[in-house]
This record gives structure tokens, sequence and C-alpha cells, in this order.
């Protein structure tokens, strides 16, 4: 096959491969039984994930490919099904956490509000048309920060380490458009064709600017408030002064705070304690969860893609232009719900849905000089 | 002043003021007394210390007179032991000291084999009733009345003496089946978390905890019933004491698609009412849960009161309430006790199906109280959201609970339990069908009879000693099965709980203080709490007036209790009790 000479100007193609895949129910599967000896969240997503994969490619197919979209869709092989099977009890409670990793940036190198649709579309499809109670969203920058120990002005360094973590992954070649963590990283602003970098933080200001990043998805998640989607929104993981100026700087205040426990020693709550307070004052409630600050590294991702030969499921061959290279499948976000029976205290369903996709990437190997045109990272 | 029958004025060991003179309770006592025939002996083996007395001879009461209240009896050459007691209460009639009204009730049931006499109301047509669904006798371990401290009256047991109770509510009677099913194994082992009571009448027990004696003390079996004379006008012989472990599970209703129960979990020999049995079948309900409420048609009520009944004829002459029997059959179903108990829903009350979980001994403290009932009301959310199954087969079941209640039982000895607790429910088990044993002397049984191992392992499939780690059950300590255990890879109870209590999304405040809870549990469980029984085993050893002879005397009781009091108002600290 010739290969396509493309030009320049040509867009590249818009829609990269994207594959979503659901969890079985995790209070009645299998893998639960692996993962509640206290370990980490992220080795139950894992576990899981592989076990849906294995299910619905190789023990018997239970994928849905979609050219339009190129969109693989690697669905629940058993269908949600409550494991409580009460007559009669109709009160559920549905609370979902989406988790936005690093690579789930648009072009700004700001969180993209795109990925939280998704995720709430994916929910919904998942369990039905259900009305969520609560949706948390939870940044894997600001969750990745030592509780309480940072502030604003290290999180530069902060920032380096889920980047670095990024870096002895299996995709140092090129280097994605998409991560915010790399210092020195050129970043191309598509409104104003010059490169900026946006990697090395200014000490001073940077709580502000961290922040600020956050404030498209945070007013998307008022939006889904006001309009009835949600009732309650909240984050996670940040701290007080972070806390502080998401309301100030968007006038939007979150119901419900989480703060990561730690399952051993529930003697250590020093941490938290003003954020606590301030969340009182404020009328906010003040939730504990238990999640890894990565919850799904890119690593991870591809040694499940690698294992369960995902690549080999998109029947398109689809061919970068010149100067462009296929990048690996990142995982975009991971969404977490849980159904639950609250005034019983059961949990009916819970699981997880995993995005990843994949994008044109620089080429290092690029022959031709400064990239000038629009490249996006992170899109559809 | 109420002018008590004699019967129930007839123990030495306690003063009559201990009785509340209410038609309730002295009615139940001699409604017991009266059943069995004689007053109902509870033998408590007497801790040897270095300068107790060996053998040991109860000072009160003397140990020839009795027929005694076993719990337990073996039907292996049943009469071989009850001979000897038989022919040891023949003999004594009328020679010890001070008990001759108990020897001539004796000899009145010994020498009159035919006589219905103190029997209760038996069958009138006396239809046969149909004894035990499975062939295999139970084996246990026969107490015998050497070396034991002896009480004398149903008041050590009535009253569930220290002991509390947990009501769970069931959504409707499936999930109130599975809650009975699956809290059933883990009695035994938070009978032996909760120890409390090591001390009986004064002297230090081989016992720690109050289960067993609570059983005997209202232990209203007629001799018939015991197997100690031939059957005559009894509905059979049975085995174990109103009060209780459970001797049968319900298992999933018919409509559920729980796999996980196998008939062969109820190995043990019990007997039921066959009247009632075909009554409820013939109505439509399951075959295991006719069972289980015939079984309840065995034993007698003692009183009823007019109105529960619904007695017509009033006194008054005023017009009789109509009453559907609802709070008569709860007082009747709380005549048996077991383990955990199953109550059906009263519509008067508006409550619904519940359970009853009674294996808890009380603590010292509120806080240590609250976090045990945090922990099972947990668990059983855990067990029904997770669909967990902790099935044990019921021989096996009762053999922890007598290994419970040894001395320090939390940290020597080991459990029967479920290996993998996740899987089953699709009626595929990851494990072979196996029970691994560890070479542990302690654990095992002296009584059994050699011959019969495989006997009692005769499950429902052919089992070897399992590999430890694909065992379908093990023997584990406390520590692993409430905390984990690599080696054999069990994933600890309390892990579960754990990792199901951030899904509940909670307030913070409300998470961190079950947290807190379930810590203590967890510390008590590995041994690094000591347990209330051990801490009173301490203090009265460390004590100096303690002379090594089991003996407590009442001023090592009264400071004994005077530190209690303080630990439990505060004033003094015990790091060791409470962490």
């Amino acid at each position: 096959m010739t290969r396509r000479r493309q030009e320049i100007t040509e867009k590249v193609p818009t829609t990269p491969r994207k594959v979503v895949v659901y969890t079985d129910n995790l209070m009645t599967s299998n893998s639960a039984r692996n993962t509640v000896t206290g370990e980490s969240s992220s080795k139950e997503l894992a576990n899981s994930l592989a076990e849906t994969l294995n299910t619905a490619l190789v023990i018997s197919t239970s994928f849905r490919f979609d050219p339009e979209l190129n969109t693989l869709e690697i669905l629940d092989p058993y269908n949600p099904r409550n494991n409580i099977q009460v007559k009669g009890i109709t009160d559920y409670k549905v609370s979902v956490k989406v988790f936005m990793l690093p690579t789930a940036v648009d072009v700004k190198n700001r969180p993209s509000t795109v990925y939280v649709k998704q995720a709430m579309a994916s929910v919904q499809r998942q369990l039905g048309a259900v009305k969520i109670d609560e949706l948390v969203v939870s940044f894997a920058e600001i969750s990745a920060q030592t509780p309480g120990g940072l502030n604003g002005s290290s999180s530069a360094a902060s920032l380096i380490r889920p980047g670095t973590a990024q870096a002895d992954s299996l995709l140092d070649q090129g280097r994605p458009l998409g991560s915010p963590g790399q210092a020195g990283i050129s970043t191309i602003d598509d409104a104003n064709n010059d490169t900026s970098t946006t990697g090395s933080r200014t000490s001073n200001d940077d709580s502000e600017s961290d922040m600020s990043r956050y404030l498209k998805v945070w007013r998307l998640l008022n939006r889904f408030k006001r309009s009835g989607d949600a009732s309650k929104i909240g984050i996670s993981d940040v701290t007080k002064s972070q806390l502080e100026q998401l309301c100030q700087q968007s006038e939007i205040k979150p119901d419900i705070v989480q703060i990561r426990l730690n399952l051993n020693d529930p003697s250590d709550q020093s941490l938290d304690d003003e954020l606590r307070a301030y969340a009182k004052e404020q009328g906010i409630s003040v939730s504990a969860h238990a999640d890894e600050p990565v919850i799904l590294s890119d690593r991870t991702f591809q040694m499940l893609a690698s294992d369960f030969k995902i690549n080999e499921r998109f029947p398109t061959t689809e061919v970068a232009p010149q100067g462009y290279k296929m990048d690996f499948m990142r995982p975009r976000w991971v969404a977490n719900y849980t159904v639950m029976q609250t005034k019983r205290g059961l949990v009916a369903n819970r699981g997880y849905i995993a995005m990843a996709s994949s994008d044109c990437v620089l080429d290092p190997n690029r022959i031709s000089p400064r990239p000038k045109y629009s490249m996006f990272g992170g899109f559809l | 002043m109420l002018a008590l029958p004699s019967d129930v004025s007839h123990h030495l060991v306690l003063s009559e003021n201990c009785l509340n003179p209410m038609p309730p309770f002295t009615l139940e006592i001699a409604g017991i007394v009266d059943r069995r025939g004689i007053v109902p002996y509870t033998a408590v083996p007497v801790f040897r210390d270095t300068n107790t007395e060996w053998p040991f001879a109860d000072k009160d009461l003397s140990a020839d007179t009795l027929d005694f209240g076993i719990l337990q009896s073996t039907m292996n050459g049943s009469g071989s032991n009850h001979n000897s007691g038989t022919n040891s209460v023949v003999h004594s009639a009328g020679t010890s000291p001070g008990f001759a009204a108990a020897c001539n009730t004796n000899s009145t049931i010994v020498l009159n084999h035919n006589s219905i006499g103190s029997a209760p109301i038996r069958d009138p047509e006396g239809r046969p009733y149909a004894v035990t669904p499975s062939p295999r006798p139970l084996l246990f371990e026969m107490p015998s009345n050497k070396n034991c401290v002896l009480l004398d009256s149903p008041l050590f047991g009535i009253g569930s003496g220290g002991v509390l109770r947990v009501t769970l509510c069931a959504a409707d009677l499936d999930e109130a089946r599975t809650l009975y099913d699956h809290l059933a194994p883990i009695c035994a082992i938070m009978t032996a978390l909760t120890a409390a009571t090591p001390i009986v009448k004064g002297h230090l027990t081989g016992r720690d905890c109050y289960w067993d004696v609570q059983c005997s003390a209202v232990d209203d079996r007629s001799a018939q019933e015991r197997g100690i004379v031939p059957l005559t006008t009894a509905k059979g012989t049975l085995l174990k004491s109103r009060f209780g472990s459970i001797d049968t599970y319900l298992g999933p209703g018919p409509t559920s698609d729980d796999m996980s129960f196998h008939p062969e979990f109820n190995d043990c020999q019990y007997t039921y009412d066959s009247n009632s049995y075909w009554k409820m079948k013939n109505g439509g309900v399951d075959h295991l849960l006719s069972q289980h409420v015939a079984r309840l048609f065995i034993r007698d009520l003692h009183y009823a009161s007019t109105k529960m009944v619904g007695d017509t004829a009033n006194a008054a002459g005023t017009k009789p309430r109509k009453t559907d029997g609802q709070e008569h059959f709860k007082r009747f179903l709380g005549c048996n006790r077991q383990n955990v108990c199953l109550y059906p829903p009263n519509t008067r009350a508006g409550s619904g199906w519940e359970i009853e979980f009674m294996s808890l001994e009380v603590q010292l403290t509120d806080a240590e109280n609250a976090a045990f009932i945090t922990f099972i009301v947990l668990l059983s959310r855990v067990i029904i959201s997770y669909r967990l199954n902790l099935y044990l087969p019921i021989s096996l079941m009762d053999q922890n609970m007598s290994r419970a209640q040894k001395i320090n039982a939390t940290k020597d000895q080991l459990f029967f339990f479920r290996r993998d607790l996740f899987s089953g429910r699709d009626g595929k088990s990851s494990s072979s069908g196996r029970i691994s044993r560890r070479g542990n002397g302690n654990s095992r049984h002296s009584a059994h009879s050699p011959g019969s191992p495989g006997d009692r392992e005769a499950f429902h499939r052919p089992l070897s000693n399992g590999s430890p780690d694909t065992a379908e059950y093990v023997e584990l300590t406390v520590d692993e099965i409430l905390n984990g255990s690599k080696k054999y890879r069990v994933t600890g109870i309390l892990n579960i709980i754990m990792s199901f209590l951030p899904t509940m999304r909670l307030e913070y405040d409300v998470e961190q203080e079950l947290r807190r809870q379930l810590w203590l549990v967890k510390k008590r469980a590995s041994g690094r709490l000591c347990t209330l029984a051990a801490w009173m085993r301490n203090f009265v050893q460390n004590h100096p007036e303690y002379r090594h002879d089991s003996v407590v005397s009442p001023s090592i009781n009264y400071d004994m209790l005077r530190t209690m009091s303080d630990i439990e108002e505060g004033r003094v600290k015990a790091p060791e009790l409470l962490g």
C-alpha cells in the first residue's frame, strides 16, 4: 500500500482511536476476591479491566467497533445487574467519581470538558438513564500531591512526578502533545501560532494558575448540577487553599470534598483538619476515599492493551500524516460508579469505566522544520 | 409475697431473693425443672492451677447425685456413659445429704419407666416423630463431672446472662435466610473474641465464655430425651438443650439462584416434629424452612399468657381481644434460642424478618460493645453486598463452638473456616473440596473415637487432606480469619469490611469513627489487646491474696470489680485491654 502523501495543510485524522472498557459489577465478580486485601484501588481497577478484557476479547467476543467514531467499546459482558434483588425497593443512590488523568487535556493543556461529558455518557449507558446523585471529579495532578504537604509553589515538582512516571513507561519516544508534566515541553497554542513553554512554572503564582486550569471542568460540573443531571458535585484531594481559590475564582462551591483516607491507620487525621474546618464553615460535606493518586497509569494500560491485543481489533489502518506518528493509546479518564441503597447501607453495583485514546504526536525523527500548523492534542 | 412453688426454691447455691417473683419468671423456672424432672445441674470444669485441690470437689454440691446437665450427649455407645450416670443416681438415691427431695424425684423417674410423672404434655395420639435427616451421629467432647464447679439452677442461664443481642432487619425472607446462614459460622469466632467469663461461682474455670453454662442451665430435656432412659413417651432423643448452637442451615430460598448451599452442610442429627413439618410443607413452605420451624415444636412452652393465646374465656366477662397469635409465636420462638435466631414479621408491631445474633458477650466499656456491634452490622452489610459464602458443615461449626470456649481461644485455638469467601455462589468453587487440617494437638478432641475420622469428614466430595492454600476449609486462628493470611490465601473479614467502607460514601467523621471501632476489633483479633477474660485471669493471678488454688475470694472479687468500674469510668487506664 503506497503511503498517501498528505499535504501539510491537510488535517490529520480527527478521530483518533478510542477504546472504552466497562468492567463488570465488582460486587459480584471474581475480581473482587483478589483485591480486597486492603490493596489499592488501582490494582483493583487493573484486575477488573483485565478480567473484562479477558472475557470480552478472549473468551467470548463481546465488543463493538464503531468505525464512524473510531471507537472500540468493550462492554460489560454480563450487562449491569444490581446484585441486590429485593422487590419493591427502588431508592438507589448513584455516585460517580471521574478521575481525570494527566493526559486528559485539551490544547491549552487544561483538563478538557469533553472527557467529562464522555464519562457521564458512558455511565448513563452502563446504568441506564439514572440520575446521578453525586458527581465527584478528581484531577490526577492535584491528587498526586502529598496531602497537605505541598502548596502551590512546589507544584511543579509534584507535576513532574506523574510526568516522570510516564517517562519510564514504554512511550518515551516522541513527546506527546497533551502531557503537561515535562518541563520545557513545547506546546502549541493554536490561537497564536507560536510556541510557548508551559511546563516551567513560576513559583509564586502557581496555585493560582493551578486552579484556573480546572475552571472549565468545574464550570461544566456546575452546569450538570443546574440542569439536574447531577445532584451534588464535588472535588477530591484538594488542599484548603486550592479549595478556596476554586470557590473564589468560579464562585461555585462544591457540595462535597473528598479526602484520602489512610486505610492503615485511622488515628492519623492531623493533615486535613484545616480543610475540614473550612469545609464545615462553608457547608461543604466532607467524605473520604481510599483511591490511589494514580489510578490507571499509562504503563498499566499499555500492558493490558498488549496482553489482550487491543490494537489488533481496530480494523482500519490509519496513517499519520507526515511528520507525525500514531501514539500509543493512553488512558484519559476513568469513571467509578457506585449504586447503593443508602438507607440500608448496601452496595448493589460498583464498577469502573476506562477510556483511552491515541492521537497523533510529533514524530521526533521528523525532518521538516518547526511545525507551524495546527496540531491538536487530545482531541476526540 | 408470693409463695414460690417448692420446685423453684429448691436450690442451695442461690438465695431465693435472686428470683423475680413475677409469674413469667417463676413459671419459667418451675417449668424447666418440672419438665426435666430434676433441677438442671451444670458442671463447669475448674482451672487447674498450681495449688488447686485435685481432684476438685465442689464444696456445696456433691457430684454423686447428679444426673448431669450435660449439653450434648454421644449417641455412640450411648449405653456406657449414661448407664454409669444412671447407676450412680440409683445407688446414691437417698444417701447424699440434703438432697432428699431431688433424689426422690430421680428415683421416681428411674424406677418407673413408664410413668408420665412430671413429664410434659405429649401428643395424645402418640404419633411417631421423624428423626433426623442425616444418619450420622455426632461426636462431641463429653464433659465429665469431675473437677467441676456445679451450678444447680436455671437462674444461672435465664435472662441471657451477659450476652449482647444484635437484631438485624432483613428486607425479605430470602435475605433473612442468607444472613442466618452466613452469620452462623462467625458465632464461634465472636464468642472467642468477646470472651468475658472466666470466673464462675468463685473459682477460675477452664473456660472463658458463658455459652455452655447458659445452655445447660436451662436444659429442660426430660430423661428420655437425653437418652438416659429408653424412649417411651418422648418424641425422640434430643441432642441439644433448647439453647444451643444452630442445628441446620436454612439454605437459600426456592426462588434464589444462589448455588453455594449444599444439603450436606446439614450433617448433624436433630429431631423435629413431623406433624408440624408436614403441615408447613403442604402449605407450600420449602423443605428446609419447614424442618427448621418443625424443630421448634419439639420443645414445650412453659407458660403462655391467656392474652397472647387469645383465650376466649375472660374473668371479667368482657369481649376478649382477638389475637392472631403473633406475640405468642414470638414468645415461643424465644424459648428456643440458638446462636442466630430467625424471627418472622409481626404485622402489628410493624417489624419485618429479623435475625438476632446472640454470640457476643458483654464487654466492659460501652465503646467496646459498640465496636463489636458495629462489626456485626457491617459484616452483615458486606455479606449481602458481596454475596459472601461462609458455609461450613454444621459438625465443624459445633466443633468450633466448643473450641471457642477454651481458655485463650483467641490466641491458641484453631477454628474451621471457609477459606475463600467469594466463591461458590455460582456453583463453582475454586477450591478443592477438602479440609486442610493443621497438625496441632490442642485443637483435636480427645473424645473422638479413633475409628471415625473418615466418617466425620464424609463431606460431599471425597476428602483427603488438601493443601492449605487450595483447600475449601482450613483451620485458622482468629487473627487469620479476621485479618487475613497470605499463607493460606485467606482474605481477612476485616479487610473486606475496611475496603467496603469507602464505597458507602459516608461522611468523613462517621467513617473515621467506624474505622476506629474496627481497629479495636482488629487489635483484639491479632492479640495485641487481650480479651476481657484474659484480663480478669491476669488480675486474679497477680493479686497478692490469690493463693494459686483457683479460688477467687470475696476480697479479690471486690478489688477486681472496683478496678473494672474504674476502667469503665475512665479513672484508670487499661492499655492492654482497650488500646
